[in-house]
């Protein structure tokens, strides 16, 4: 126990120390955030799918909503808009993801994942159609507000939220309706209100991380948030180990950080992605099948 | 202007619906839905094109070309993606198709550059005359291949042995091998049959519109939607889904405002998957 709480101080320490280090260098600090945003929204992702098993192909969206309501707010009222749209954000997010949950999750593997799909592309129209959204091109000018001491303290934050989850004696819940809901609910565990939480938490997590993305940026397109960026969440999920939270946050900010580092790349770099990732999956289902979130458990 | 509507939506659907019969087979057989199908219905296109633009080859030629072309990169994938990750569960195998789905996406904006192109002569715009009906040639083409798809899976799958053996592999894979059927084998058909129609759509498909790398996103996702309202692993599931997806979105065009088009077709889903999770013509699974 005290070699984790070590790990933990440790890991925390190094954050902030990588923050302040990287402030002064505009495109280090630039960096740092991505990769520190990246991981929280991907921590955000495995409550869900790493917990309770349950597939999302919509946190990418997610994501979107926490970054424009902070970006329409942060435009309109300055500075002190931004906190105010970071938790707008989060509740809309939070409302979203609840409420067609409620209806979604009673749905099983890929039909799950198809209805997370087109959830997503829903709210990538709304994006596109806000009307203080600017449209197809995005919104630019939102005030720079978050630096990277505010992202590693937000990380920080999430992964000790996600442990303190995980621990508790709801993420146990979760983590027996991931195993096996059928068993999980002759436990008498109420596992639907238990997968909507998750589905609601999770999606505030990465609403959090959205708004953050939007104050270090200063410029969102509904581009940003598509298909794509669910699949890199997903991706990191999956190759970091679902359910291990420090897992998915350490693979999210390696793709994060091969997105920055083949950037020069051009049109190769999603190219080397795909190509990464197809021979991540397989060296990792080479080592044992982890059977986390089976669609179609073999009878 | 009703029937003008109803012309064009019946031909969209019949798009949606020649490109989600590929994802229902594949689902059908190995139950993971392959994200990469549109991507291959993507690089038959451009195999169509490249076979008319430097041999001069006129339509059957370009898409028999096409579709050997999309044979062998679905049984490559399956080879190489898909069957080295199926022990590994549901989620693996989704991501894997979505990674081979960039592949396929940027290696060709790599090797052709991003530009759109387009078909030229045969392949695209004219006229049929059926007496005194005056029929867009392209559309009436997509019409008749999409049936005869149809046709031709239904009778592999209820006729051949291989077929046989994918039915039996959808409905009980264990009980299937027990029975002398490689799933492995029944998985790869799968792959190559539904590849093979991926080739069909893309070579209509872009005889349609026009060529890109990006170009099967769209229609990919749609057609998706559409095997899923049918009920996934459905044959006619498939095509009574596109075509109903087909005549939704054409009259959501003529009656809604336009920015709600492409989200009519997951708002249909949606819905459709709450009220009916299993689809029009799915069957409620055994458990």
């Amino acid at each position: 126990m005290s070699g984790r709480r070590m790990l933990g101080v440790g890991l925390a320490a190094a954050l902030c120390l990588g923050a302040v280090w990287t402030a002064g260098d505009r495109y280090a600090a630039g960096v740092f955030c991505r990769l520190t945003l990246a991981a929280a929204a991907a921590v955000g992702l495995d409550l869900t799918l790493g917990l309770t098993g349950q597939i999302s192909l919509c946190h990418g969206a997610f994501m979107g909503l926490g970054a424009y309501a902070a970006g329409i707010f942060a435009v309109r009222y300055g500075p002190a808009g931004l906190c105010m749209g970071l938790l707008c954000g989060m509740g809309l997010a939070a409302l979203t993801a609840g409420g067609t949950g409620w209806f979604v999750l009673s749905l099983h593997g890929d039909y799950l994942a198809v209805a997370t799909l087109g959830l997503g592309e829903v709210l990538r129209v709304v994006f596109e159609n806000l009307p203080a959204g600017g449209g197809v091109r995005g919104l630019t000018g939102i005030p720079r507000t978050t630096g990277p001491l505010f992202c590693a303290l937000l990380l920080v934050g999430v992964l000790l939220l996600a442990f303190r989850l995980k621990r508790s004696r709801w993420g146990r819940f979760a983590a027996a309706i991931g195993a096996d809901e059928r068993a999980a609910l002759a436990c008498g565990i109420p596992a639907h209100p238990v997968k909507v939480a998750a589905f609601a938490l999770s999606a505030a997590v990465t609403a959090l991380a959205g708004g953050l993305w939007a104050g270090m940026i200063g410029f969102i397109a509904p581009s940003d948030f598509a298909f794509t960026r669910s699949i890199d969440l997903l991706a990191a999920v999956v190759a970091g180990g679902p359910g291990h939270i420090l897992g998915p946050a350490l693979a999210a900010a390696g793709i994060e950080g091969l997105h920055i580092l083949f950037q020069p790349l051009g049109r190769w770099q999603m190219l080397l992605y795909g190509v990464a990732l197809v021979l991540l999956l397989r060296f990792r289902a080479g080592r044992r099948g982890h059977g986390v979130g089976r669609a179609h458990p073999q009878k | 202007m009703a029937a003008a509507q109803l012309a064009c939506g019946l031909s969209l659907g019949m798009i949606y619906a020649l490109i989600a019969l590929g994802y229902t087979l594949v689902f059908g057989v190995l139950r993971m839905v392959n994200f990469a199908h549109c991507d291959v219905m993507m690089v038959g296109a451009y195999a169509g094109y490249f076979a008319s633009r430097w041999f001069g080859w006129g339509l059957l030629p370009a898409m028999a070309a096409a579709v050997l072309c999309c044979a062998l990169l679905g049984a490559a994938i399956h080879r190489w993606v898909i069957h080295p990750l199926e022990r590994a569960g549901g989620i693996s195998l989704l991501t894997g198709a979505l990674a081979v789905s960039l592949i396929l996406e940027y290696g060709m904006m790599a090797l052709c550059g991003a530009q759109p192109r387009a078909f030229e002569g045969q392949f695209a715009g004219g006229v049929l005359h059926l007496g005194r009906l005056a029929l867009p040639r392209d559309r009436m083409l997509v019409l008749l291949f999409s049936v005869a798809m149809f046709l031709l899976l239904e009778w592999t799958l209820g006729h051949t042995r291989a077929g046989r053996g994918m039915r039996a592999c959808g409905s009980d894979r264990l009980a299937a091998s027990l029975c002398g059927i490689q799933p492995a084998r029944a998985g790869r058909t799968a792959f190559v049959l539904g590849s093979g129609m991926a080739a069909v759509a893309g070579v209509l498909y872009g005889g349609m519109f026009y060529l890109h790398p990006l170009m099967g996103a769209a229609p990919g996702l749609k057609a998706f939607c559409a095997a899923v309202i049918g009920g996934i692993g459905s044959i006619p599931g498939a095509v009574l889904g596109g075509l109903t997806l087909g005549l939704a979105e054409t009259f959501a065009t003529a009656f809604l405002p336009t920015a709600l088009r492409d989200a009519t077709a997951f708002l249909l889903l949606l819905i459709l998957l709450l009220l009916r999770p299993r689809g029009m013509l799915g069957r409620e699974e055994r458990t």
